[in-house]
């Protein structure tokens, strides 16, 4: 321990200017990210620009600065003085992985921190643990190993940029354009620890053996393995290790009231969105044994339809359960071959119950809490000193929302009531600069004839979903002809 | 189980693809010797050195390192050790002072006492400032400056003016005084053999990665003899002479050649076996360099 911090001194001397390099660009970061919030007037043209400048060079020198401290003690090599010197590699990995915690990650997050506490929300929540751990695991640790594993700042700079560009390309490649057909959020913490441990194992044999060529074998031999887990998981084939996590996570009969029935010809032709070759298919379907108002969350089914010697099972795909019915999305191919037959369909739904909280009601202030953890803030535009149908509302939420979050405006006496209420959708933070989703509400509605006023939004209903538990059900369904709900 | 043995390796080899680096080797370096390793330019010197630190992973055989196995060296033992090196890269931002006291809590034996002083380093200046053999007296003050019980150095002598040779030197002698008698093992791969042949105590010689002779100096000043025959007609000029001697030349009535057992009491037959004619043989000692140009020469030559 006593090495490592004196180490990180030396470090930490030999990197002071850029250092201060860095917390003055994160200064600037914090100053212009506002500037792009919605409900924010700003007139001048370059900021934009600026942010995304920002945007280049802040990650840009956190590959230098990175590769300046990985190089001081270089692993690549033969004419280091450090390796014939009593340095514990304990203490000089630790040492660095301090520097990059204390003097990268810590100045960046403490920037996303005055950003979170300057809209009015508190960023100490668990999806600062989440976007920290994905700064760590997607940036921060492959530019360290990048480092590792490359003798100069330019060879690691190019290996990095070529190795961001061949991993798109592979996974573009790879996913198709179709990109991933279901999302599998339970898998990111599975994945995360997997990748965790292989970096952990990684930094240990290259600082521990100083062999950067079987380092830079493992670390090819990672990426392949990544890739595989990321194909098999957003692809979410039958017999995938992402259907076995979606299986253990949402377990058959965890909630043996909720099952779906078939209601045939409860209504036809109804259309989702179709992809390029997916088509969207409502199936008439319903789910019975919901409490009233509570939903379904990250919904995902998988199919398997038979019609004659012909047979198909789709991945796990997302899908969406209204009143008109359970989306299937079906390859059109699939789709021509079974559209006229009696066909057989089997189906598996996988989902989260999320019920509501009770909702609260939070008259319009300059700034207020809402339920979530969520800040919202009443903009009137420069040309207007008070509120008015002019004035935005923006609501506010630090690193993501985890589950879903309804807003329902109450407007003034006599002015018409938003049918719909606005529904923040769920985000699970992330790697970019601003911490905070923002979701601006229409404060106030175009002045009204007969209304006497302007139509002014004056409270706002919160409801907040939390999950009640994930299940899975499925539901057999002998014949079936799709012709009958998928349209012309 | 401890040995008198500093360094020790048994069949220990070395190869970069299909180049052999170093041959199967087997060399003992006795504790308290100061062991001068010569050979050409990619004989091996370096690769056996880095192979000795754990910096070069050798293709089998093996070392050990003050009992240590090479392939096991950690940190401990290089507060015993310490390495110089010619082009050794150093952290170039820092000033000759901040390095060595960088360094100090590394070392529980750290004593540098005057010797910045002594080699005449300025303390503020950055490593990046200093000339090439500022770089060497300080690599070599930050290794004296623990004390260590064993030093290797690599070509430390290679480019350096007479004054900073003559620095290096005193320096090295000085300290290789110890004060509690056990003085330090010192192994020196150089070209500049007769810089090292005053306080040399073994020599060794790799060629292509062969060990020629490794074996103590005084034994080897005494072995390696030139000789020079007058013989009472003159030379033959195409003679097969006995393949021992090392770059014969003859001239006129002269015969002049390099001999690995010139101290030999049967030199005389051998000499007058090889050449009838002869009628003086005169015996000469020669230094390290000229020993090891004699075996470099016969090597190529052979080849």
């Amino acid at each position: 321990m006593t090495q490592a911090l004196h180490i990180f001194r030396k470090d930490l001397r030999h990197q002071r200017i850029d250092l201060a390099i860095y917390i003055a660009l994160l200064i600037v970061t914090e100053l212009l990210v506002p500037t792009g919030w919605p409900g924010h007037w700003f007139s001048n043209e370059f900021l934009p620009w600026l942010r995304i400048l920002l945007n280049i060079v802040v990650p840009a020198f956190w590959l230098v600065m990175i590769a300046r401290l990985v190089h001081e003690e270089a692993i690549v090599g033969n004419r280091q003085f450090w390796t014939t010197r009593p340095y514990h590699w304990t203490s000089l990995l630790g040492a660095k992985l301090l520097f990059l915690l204390v003097c990268i990650a810590l100045p960046y997050f403490v920037m996303q921190w005055c950003l979170a506490l300057y809209a009015g929300v508190s960023p100490f929540g668990i999806g600062f643990l989440v976007s920290a751990a994905m700064h760590v695991l997607i940036v921060w640790i492959p530019m360290f190993l990048f480092a590792c594993l490359t003798p100069t700042l330019a060879s690691t700079f190019f290996t990095t940029l070529g190795g961001v560009v061949v991993w798109m390309g592979v996974v573009a490649f790879l996913l198709g354009g179709s990109g991933p057909e279901a999302d599998a959020p339970f898998a990111r913490p599975t994945l995360g620890t997997l990748f965790a441990i292989m970096f952990v194992a990684l930094l240990v044999v290259v600082y521990r053996k100083r062999d950067y060529k079987l380092g830079r074998i493992l670390m090819g031999c990672t990426a392949v393995v990544f890739l595989l887990l990321i194909f098999s998981v957003s692809k979410l084939s039958p017999s995938s290790p992402g259907t076995l996590l979606l299986k253990a996570r949402y377990r058959e009969g965890a909630a043996p009231q909720l099952h779906l029935n078939y209601v045939p010809g409860y209504f036809k032709g109804h259309r989702g969105q179709d992809s390029s070759w997916l088509i969207a298919v409502s199936v008439p379907v319903e789910l019975l044994g919901l409490p009233d108002g509570d939903r379904l969350h990250n919904a995902a089914v998988q199919y398997h339809l038979e019609a004659g010697t012909y047979r198909y099972t789709s991945p796990w795909r997302p899908t969406a359960l209204t009143s008109e019915g359970m989306t299937l999305r079906i390859p059109r191919e699939v789709l021509n071959r079974v559209r006229q037959a009696d066909a057989h369909l089997t189906m598996s739904l996988a989902a989260e119950q999320i019920t509501p909280n009770q909702p609260q009601t939070t008259a319009i202030r300059d700034r207020f809490a809402i339920p979530g953890d969520g800040s919202c803030d009443a903009i009137n535009p420069p040309y207007e000193t008070s509120r008015s149908s002019a004035t935005t509302v923006v609501c506010h939420f630090a690193y993501g929302v985890p589950y879903p979050v309804e807003i329902d405006a109450t407007m003034a006496p006599g002015c018409p009531v938003p049918m719909v209420p606005m529904q923040v959708p769920t985000y699970d933070g992330g790697t970019g600069f601003d911490p905070m989703t923002h979701w601006p509400i229409r404060a106030g509605l175009a002045h009204l004839p007969g209304a006497g006023s302007n139509c002014i939004v004056q409270s706002l209903t919160t409801t907040v979903y939390h999950p009640v538990m994930s299940f899975r059900t499925s539901l057999d369904i002998p014949s079936i002809r799709l012709s009958d709900y998928a349209g012309s | 189980m401890t040995s008198d043995a500093a360094i020790q390796t048994h069949q220990l080899t070395m190869r970069f693809g299909k180049h052999v680096a170093l041959a199967p080797l087997d060399l003992t370096i006795p504790r308290g010797s100061v062991y001068a390793l010569a050979g050409h330019n990619g004989a091996g010197k370096t690769t056996l050195l880095k192979v000795l630190l754990n910096v070069l992973h050798p293709t089998s055989g093996s070392a050990t390192i003050l009992n240590t196995p090479a392939t096991q060296l950690d940190s401990s033992i290089f507060t015993r050790v310490g390495y110089v090196a010619e082009g050794q890269e150093m952290p170039e931002w820092m000033t000759v002072r901040e390095f060595m006291n960088y360094l100090q809590p590394f070392y529980p034996t750290w004593d540098e006492g005057t010797l910045l002083h002594d080699l005449d380093l300025p303390e503020d200046r950055r490593i990046s400032e200093l000339s090439r053999g500022m770089r060497m007296k300080l690599a070599l003050a930050s290794v004296l400056a623990f004390r260590p019980e064993l030093i290797l150095m690599d070509e430390p002598f290679s480019g350096l003016d007479p004054l900073v040779r003559d620095e290096l030197t005193r320096t090295l002698i000085d300290r290789l005084a110890a004060d509690d008698g056990t003085p330090p093992t010192v192994l020196i791969s150089t070209h500049d053999l007769a810089e090292i042949e005053p306080f040399a105590t073994h020599a060794a010689m790799l060629h292509n990665g062969h060990l020629m002779f490794a074996e103590p100096l005084y034994g080897l000043l005494d072995r390696f003899r030139e000789i020079t025959v007058t013989l009472s007609d003159a030379a033959p000029t195409k003679h097969n002479y006995p393949r021992e001697w090392m770059c014969t030349e003859s001239s006129g009535a002269m015969v002049r050649f390099v001999h690995p057992h010139g101290s030999s009491a049967s030199l005389e037959d051998e000499v007058r076996n090889a050449l009838p004619s002869t009628r003086t043989i005169e015996t000469t000692s020669i230094g390290l360099r000229e020993i090891f140009l004699a075996v470099t020469r016969t090597q190529r030559s052979a080849a």
